[in-house]
Formats: C-alpha cells, structure tokens, sequence
C-alpha cells in the first residue's frame, strides 16, 4: 500500500518522527516490529504498538477479528439453518459407496473424523479430497481450495501428482460425451499446475507446532477465503507421546476441537481429522478403537472408522447426524410397529407374533412394548400359556 | 522464542512473565482458560497472547522447515529485512561450541550444493543465509506469503532442490528395488522392515550402510550411518565381504569413486541391550553424529528385541508407552536432520484358537524361539497372551500366521512397512520383499536373492 504516513491518524509527535527516520509510506511499516520501531524512532513500545495496528487496521482490508464479531451476532432461524444445510455442497470422494453412506459426500461446515489402523488409507483419502475440493461446480464439486496440515510426514507430492492427473483424466471422459462449453472451458483451468499450486500444505512436528498453526488459521483463512477443506492429518501422534498430563491433553484437545467448528461454521468449509487406533485391553478381550481417549470422540461431527474385513476396506460411519437418515430410520419403526400391530390384531394369532419379532431382529424392544400398549390381555388370559406371554410382555 | 519478542502490549507482557512463562512455547502448551486463569488476564487479551505466541513461532508462511526453538542444536536466523538493508542478523545463531569439531570438513560449497541443503534463496525475499558452519540442517522460513505467488504443494513439486524430503530418497543399490520402492527410502519417516528370521532383513540393511556412502548422483547421501545392535554382535566379517565386492554390485558407479570412499570408517556401531540405553541413545548419542553431519541413516536391529524380553503381558501400557517415546524420538531425528532411518523387526505368530493351554504355551515357546532368529535366548517368555486379537488386513506374509511384532502402538509410529520373506522347502528359495503400506507405493512385491555382492532383485518378478 503506497499510502502516505500524513493521510493516517497519528500523533504529530510520532509523524515527525517516522518522517525524519525516513518512513515515507505505509508499506515500510507493515514488515517492522513494534520493538524495532520503538527502538528505531526512540519512542515507547506502547505508542509503537498503537502507531502499527493504526497503520495495519487501515491497510489490510482482512484483519484479524476475535470473537463478538458480526457472525455471533446475527440472528438466525432454524428455517433458515435447514435452508442453508439442504444447499450446501458437498466433496465426493469419488468413491460412491462411501459417498452414499455420508449422503452426498464429505459436508461442509462440519467437522469429520477418520479413524483406521496403519496402512488402511486414511491418508490416501486425504490426499484425495484435498484434490476433488478443487473440482468445478459444473462437476457437481465445491471448486474451492485446500489447507494440509501435516504432522506425521506422510504427504508425497508424487501421490498427489498421481491423483491429479487421474481426477484430470476423469473429468476429460467425462466431458468427451457431453461436449458442453461450460464444462470446456471450467476443464481448461483444472490443469496440474492450478491444482497444485492451490492445496497449502504446512508441516507441524509437535502439538505445540499444531496449536500454534491452527491459532493461526483464522488469519490464513480470511486472506483465502476461497479455501473450503482443512486437513489435519495425524492429530494423534503429537498428542500421544509428548503429553504426560492427561488432563491437559483433553483440554488442548477440547479447545482444538472448539476451534475447528467455529472455523467450519465461520468461513464454510469442511474440516477432516485423522486418528489412529489403539488398543483397548477388556476382560483378557483385546479390541481397536479410536485413539486420544471418550472425550474426543465427542468432538467431530461425523466420524468415519476403516478397518479390514478379510482382505477387504470397510468403513463403517459413527455419529452421524443427518436428517435424510433419521427420517428414514423412524418411518421405519413407526412401518414395521404399525404392522405388527395391525396383524396381532387381525389374525389374534400368537404364533405370528413371534414369528414377527423373530424378523424384526433389530426392534423387538420397542414392538414388544407397542404389542403389549395395544393387545388386549383379555384373550391373552384365554390362551393356554397366556400369563407366560404376557410376562414375557 | 522469548516472550519478549512477541508483538504485545507491555502490560500483556508483564503479566505472562509473572504467571512465570518464559518462551513461546510455554504460553502455547496451555488452553485459552488455562492462560486466563493463570495470568488474570480477560478472554480477548488471553487470545492475543496466544496468537502473538503463534505467529512468533512459526512465522507468517508455509513451509517452516525447522521452527527456532526446536531442540536442534543449532538454531536458525530468523529473517528480519531491515529498511533499505537486507541484512539477515546472525546474531541469534548458536553454533554449539563443543559439538561441532568435525574431523571432515563440509564438501560443499554454499553456491553449488549437490544434496540441496542450502536453498537457493529467491531475491528479495530475505531468506536466511547460513554460513558454512551449519551444512547440515535446512532452516527455511518463508516470510510473507502473499496471494499472488504460486502456491506452496506446487513448490514441492517444482522447486525439487529445495524440498529434498519429497523428491530424493536413498538408493538400495540394486535398481530393481529400487523400482519397487520408486527410488529408495524417503528421507523423512520410519521405514519398518520386517521378517522371519535369515530372511535377509540384516543383509539388506548392511548394504543401505554402504550404499549412503556414495555421492547424490548414485543415489546416496554422501554420509555415513549408525547402526544400533540391541541383539547380536555386528556381522563384521559380512561387512568386509560387501565391501570388498561393493564394485560388482553397484556396476555403474565408476571404480575410482567406490575406492575413494572409505566405506568401513564411516559406519558407528552403538550396542543397546535394553529399553532404557536404546531410548537414551537415540536421544543423546546419535543427534550428535547426525548434527555434525557424519552419519545421515540410522539403522536399528532389531526394535523388538529389548521390547519383547522386558515386558510381559501385564505391563503392555508400559510397552506401548516406550514404543511411543521411542517412535517419536527416531521420527524427530529423521525430520530434523532429514535422515532416513530404518527399522528391523521380527514377527510374531498369532495364538491359535484350538488347542490346550499348556500345549500352546510350550508349542508357540518353540516356534518363537525358532523365530527370533537368536540362539542365545534361555528365557522365553511367551508375551503373546493378552496381546492384541489377530490382526485384520494383509500383514505382507503368505503365511497368514505370522504378523510383524510389537503391534499398533508400534505400527503407529511407520511412514512404510517392508516384509522380507523367504518360502522354505524349494531347492532355490524365492526371497520376497513386499511393500505393506506407505503414502506413495501400491502394495507391490519382488522376488530377491542374496550373493556374494549383497541383495539384488530379480528383474521381471515385480507383481501386485
């Protein structure tokens, strides 16, 4: 910014100052410290530090905002809410089995997990979304950008280069049968080199260098706003070994956890976390779940766990909050109890009932306490082995 | 970094040196209710340390290659262009006095750097410039990223000397292999190489000390390497061997250079026989090589040794606890020092689910004993118990008995995992080496033998 110094509402005594030190414009300021200044121009840090975010709150038209700015501040109704979750886009994984469990892929403004032992490719689908953010919106994708945060080393740039060209390569069949101008032309700019050049790729060696990075996304993120995926892969590693106190270990990871959905929420994007396994040792029963403790796995959203069956990946989806799937779920229940009901009634037959319930394996509970709301006790007390049923109720 | 330093007002500053934190990092290691708590200062001002704290340790860019503060013994610069003087203070540079008297001195010069350790510093961005008393670490900081420079992941892929961590790898010395591992051991990471016993893990990694010896341009890294023995004597006597037959097998390194390089003087032998010297030479004794630059690979044979006669079932949290510990000092040192390190482990067979208790323990006794690949094992314990249920997925073993030891808390730790197989009851036994996982390798296989010369791959036998 070439601005002057005398067109910023400083005091006379520091302009003067500035000029005879030689600052003429506001840029040469943006780079120096408030201790440098102070020492340069022989003026308190204090006023050094008011002089510079005087400079900076004037320049950059993003500047760093603390909570109690405008988003929390805003109304906003439920109505609204399911509006904005219904057009929300989502990332494909190009993998559509695991795009249908999720209900279109990974959501944005949510925070997810992925949890799966060594070697079961928690990172290769990182490294997957991270390219298939960047799809065009003419695609069916979010044509965003992506942020990797990277603490285990386990990013290679060959890999993502393998992946790039795949998804180009896709894209273009996909194009050579519909021959769509919009759909040339947004492939024009889906070249290698755009692709690469828009995942931002930060490498953190412990959980202090995390923290620190993650206190620094907001900033990131509002010079990028065009950013809509945030990886961290390996958010386990650093919090394992080098934390004794566990207690400090759930409030750090707690507080991360804050963060990042307030990231997701504030700039809509789609945060993904990758934990490891860890055995859990019950009764000489020895069994995998999900590493850093029950706590955490309060924090993401949706958590996504890999694990092997046989030779093959499976992944099993865990706390999942949909709207699509409750729904479907309920209207379920509310069928299979509405039937049963209704053939108890009609047929007053007890071996259909429990020939029912031998079928609905997975709600016998609750059509066992339906049954009993609504089947009459009275024929029951006729039938031979009545009260036994009845108990049974 | 001090807390000095950071951009805050006095009074913030005053108040965090009272809650007696000293460093950034300090401040960092505390939630945000923890600092309030401990500084009486309010939510927003709590934040403001925080975020000072933040950008005082890693800057305003990507690509942070080594943080100040870092326990590395030699702290980088840190860029600071001054007004119309783009000088770099080199005051904050503290050359460890007593460590640093190399016997060798650096080979190469700061402008013409083969292995890509200074970084050719772009104009005007005021990147550090070492002097030639640090050749060894990478300390790039890039300050001030700006929107309207390419971006970063398309600077690890075009910019290759300065990222040599995703680009160079070091070579097996057979190009075979070296096609199945797509150049050779990435520099930054655990490489886990596991097998039965005289599957050839040990030859392999005696040839990797050799072949770290050799220049960049044959696929070295112009160092030499560390080998920690926690169960046997070295192989000496294999070493002389492979030396002496080092031209017969790397046949396109010209001879004068493979006779240049004095290949047994570069190679330090460290004996740990239990948990707590292996941790503590990984931590005290082999930073110092890797700092001066003497060694750049570090070789442990095997890992599970110490961990397998120490712990029995009762004390597995221990165990993991140490293998933790242990993971992430070796993980440290191969990202500081950007040295590949190497792991060799044995393998376990998992309990069979049939069979009495007492049949099992003395069956599975033997089979351990056969397989540890040690004779002067009297005390056995059979740890196996209450370890973990038989793990799903391929374990790299056409015997789907066996499975690399130690368990997840140790697979945990690994970039890549290699098994070396061999198929008994053939005249020519078949060696296999197979990739498991790793980031950047389909899980691939190759059939090898091992000669005179060392190991060679059998070209024409890679399959998936």
């Amino acid at each position: 910014m070439q601005r002057d110094l005398g067109s910023f509402p400083l005091s006379p005594a520091v302009r003067v100052k500035l000029v005879s030190a030689g600052f003429q414009t506001a840029e040469e300021l943006l780079e120096v410290k408030p201790s440098e200044l102070s020492k340069e121009i022989r003026i308190s840090k204090e006023e050094a530090l008011e002089t510079l975010q005087i400079i900076r709150r004037d320049c950059l038209t993003n500047i760093p905002r603390y909570a109690g700015t405008s988003e929390s501040g805003k109304k906003c109704t439920a109505l609204e809410l399911l509006e904005q979750e219904h057009t929300q886009g989502f990332i494909i994984t190009f993998c559509s089995a695991l795009d249908n469990i999720l209900g279109g892929g990974i959501p944005l403004t949510k925070t997810t997990e992925i949890c799966g032992a060594p070697g079961v490719g928690k990172t290769q689908l990182c490294m997957q979304l991270a390219v298939d953010v960047q799809i065009p919106e003419c695609f069916g994708g979010v044509a965003g950008e992506a942020v990797f945060i990277d603490t285990e080393g386990s990013f290679m740039i060959d890999r993502v280069v393998d992946l790039a060209t795949a998804c180009i390569q896709h894209l273009h069949l996909i194009t050579g049968t519909h021959m769509e101008e919009e759909h040339q032309k947004a492939l024009e700019d889906f070249t290698l080199e755009n692709i690469l050049s828009h995942i931002y790729y930060f490498r953190c060696r412990d959980c202090t260098e995390l923290l620190a990075q993650v206190y620094l996304l907001p900033d990131f993120l509002s010079e990028h706003s065009k950013v809509r995926l945030v990886i961290v892969d390996g958010i386990a590693f650093p919090f394992r070994h080098d934390l004794d106190d566990l207690s400090l270990r759930t409030r750090l990871l707690n507080g991360l956890a804050q963060q990042m959905i307030s990231l997701a929420n504030n700039h809509r994007l789609a945060v993904i976390l990758t934990n490891q396994m860890t055995t859990k040792i019950d009764k000489n029963q020895a069994s995998l779940i999900p590493a850093l403790g029950e706590s955490w796995g309060h924090a993401a959203t949706i958590r996504i766990i890999f694990h092997w069956d046989q030779k093959q990946r499976t992944c099993v989806v865990c706390t999942y909050v949909s709207s699509k799937v409750i729904l479907k779920g309920t209207l379920k229940i509310f069928l299979l109890i509405f039937v049963t009901v209704t053939v108890f009634e009609h047929s007053k037959n007890l071996k259909f009932y429990f020939l029912t319930t031998v079928f609905l394996r997975r709600e016998p509970m609750l059509v066992h306490f339906f049954a009993s709301c609504t089947l009459r006790p009275k024929y029951l007390l006729k039938h031979r082995y009545g009260n036994f049923f009845y108990m049974l109720l | 970094m001090d807390v000095d330093q950071l951009d805050l007002n006095p009074r913030i500053v005053a108040a965090v040196k009272k809650a007696k934190l000293q460093s950034a990092r300090e401040v960092l290691r505390l939630s945000g209710p923890d600092l309030q708590r401990l500084t009486g200062l309010s939510g927003i001002d709590a934040r403001r340390v925080l975020q000072a704290a933040s950008l005082g340790l890693r800057g305003s860019g990507v690509f942070t290659g080594c943080t100040p503060g870092l326990q590395c013994p030699l702290k980088p610069a840190q860029p600071r262009p001054r007004r119309r003087q783009q000088r770099v203070r080199l005051s904050e540079c503290h050359p460890p006095a007593p460590l640093y008297t190399s016997p060798r001195p650096p080979s190469h010069p700061p402008s013409g750097d083969p292995q890509g350790l200074f970084p050719a510093a772009p104009p005007g961005t005021g990147e550090p410039h070492f002097s030639e008393e640090h050749p060894v670490v990478q300390c790039v900081r890039v300050s001030g990223e700006s929107s309207s420079r390419a971006g970063p992941a398309l600077q690890l892929y075009q910019q290759r000397a300065r990222f040599p961590v995703q680009h160079q790898r070091l070579s097996l010395g057979c190009p075979v292999l070296d096609r199945l591992l797509r150049g050779g051991l990435p520099l930054d990471g655990i490489t886990e190489l596991a097998g039965c016993s005289s599957a050839g893990k040990t030859q392999l990694a005696l040839q990797l000390c050799l072949a770290v010896q050799l220049p960049q341009q044959h696929g070295g890294l112009e160092a030499g390497a560390v080998y920690i023995c926690t169960e046997d004597v070295f192989p000496d006597r294999r070493l002389q061997q492979l030396i002496t037959h080092q031209p017969r097998l790397r046949a396109g390194v010209p001879g004068e250079l493979l006779s240049k390089v004095r290949f047994g003087d570069q190679i330090f032998i460290e004996h740990a026989a239990d948990v707590d010297t292996l941790l503590e030479c990984v931590s005290r004794r082999v930073p110092i090589l890797l700092a001066r630059g003497m060694a750049r690979l570090v070789v442990l044979d095997s890992v599970a040794a110490p961990f397998r006669c120490e712990f029995d079932s009762q004390a597995l949290t221990a165990r993991a606890r140490h293998l933790q510990t242990l993971g992430a000092a070796l993980r440290h040192l191969s990202c500081s020092f950007q040295s590949p390190v190497l792991c060799i482990n044995q393998v376990h067979p998992h309990p069979s689910p049939l069979g009495s208790l007492a049949g099992q323990s003395w069956g599975r006794h033997v089979l351990c004993h056969g397989l540890s690949g040690s004779g002067a094992w009297l005390i056995f314990q059979v740890t196996e118990v209450a370890e973990e249920q038989r793990p799903a997925g391929p374990q790299g073993f056409s015997d789907e008995r066996v499975s690399p030891a130690l368990g997840t808390a140790w697979s945990n730790q690994l970039l890549m995992r290699l098994t070396a197989e061999r198929a008994r009851g053939k005249e020519e036994p078949a060696r296999t080496l197979r990739v498991v996982f790793a980031p950047h390798l389909p899980p691939t296989s190759c059939l090898y033998t091992i000669g005179a010369e060392g190991v060679q791959g059998m070209p024409g036998t890679e399959s998936c």
